[in-house]
């Protein structure tokens, strides 16, 4: 990827993929020692959208509470 | 469909203490809806009351205790995704003195699914906030 950008260096171009890897926005494939990345065409729907709030929040309030509850019974 | 959705989260306890927070009523509302009924076997009823309106509705598919549970998962009064259209999966992985959970969500409807259609209309203006989950309590999503 580097290559086709002749005036980014290669850790400036290895940032850009991290910040779009965060974001969602890559999908990443591996061959052989290599990493090959392809930007998601479609964003998240509106579904994963809900979801994407949805889960996370009630995950974490699922580890809250059990070891809230774990704490309790210790002495 | 949409690919599936996945979330994790690593919580300081074994499997076999977080287990019975995804299967017993009691437990499961400590940390999601107002109301629920679950029949934790295969076939068994699964009902989450978000709040007065969102109801979540679905069968319980696999009990594989401290393991695996996964039921069908939809909303009442929805079209874009009724009850049991798609399908939550839970896998708890024993790591280290912990347990890794992990989310998959399947079998969900795909982008042609109109955001303002019936049943989608009243969820998504009420997520205005992603909660972060703060202290334990009632479900901040309850109304």
């Amino acid at each position: 990827m580097a290559e086709r950008f002749t005036t980014m260096s290669r850790p400036a171009v290895s940032q850009h993929i991290g910040v779009l890897r965060a974001a969602g926005l890559l999908d990443e494939r591996r061959e052989g020692t290599r990493r090959l990345y392809r930007t998601r065409t479609n964003a998240l729907t509106p579904v994963q959208a809900y979801l994407d709030r949805f889960w996370p929040d009630h995950l974490t309030r699922l580890k809250r509470i059990v070891e809230h509850d774990l704490t309790k019974e210790q002495p | 469909m949409t690919e599936p959705y996945v979330a994790e989260v690593f919580i300081e306890a074994p499997p076999e203490r977080v287990f019975p927070y995804l299967v017993q009523t009691d437990l499961v509302l400590r940390w999601m809806g107002l109301a629920a009924r679950i029949e934790p076997q295969a076939g068994g009823a699964y009902r989450v009351e978000m709040n007065g309106r969102d109801i979540v509705a679905g069968v319980v598919v696999a009990v594989e205790p401290p393991t695996r549970f996964a039921v069908t998962w939809g909303w009442e009064a929805s079209e874009a995704m009724p009850p049991g259209a798609s399908t939550v999966e839970f896998v708890l992985e024993p790591d280290g003195v912990g347990t890794l959970v992990r989310l998959r969500h399947l079998d969900l409807p795909d982008d042609q699914v109109d955001a303002h259609a019936e049943g989608w209309a009243h969820f998504l203006p009420r997520l205005a906030v992603a909660a972060s989950g703060g202290e334990p309590g009632p479900d901040p999503w309850a109304a």
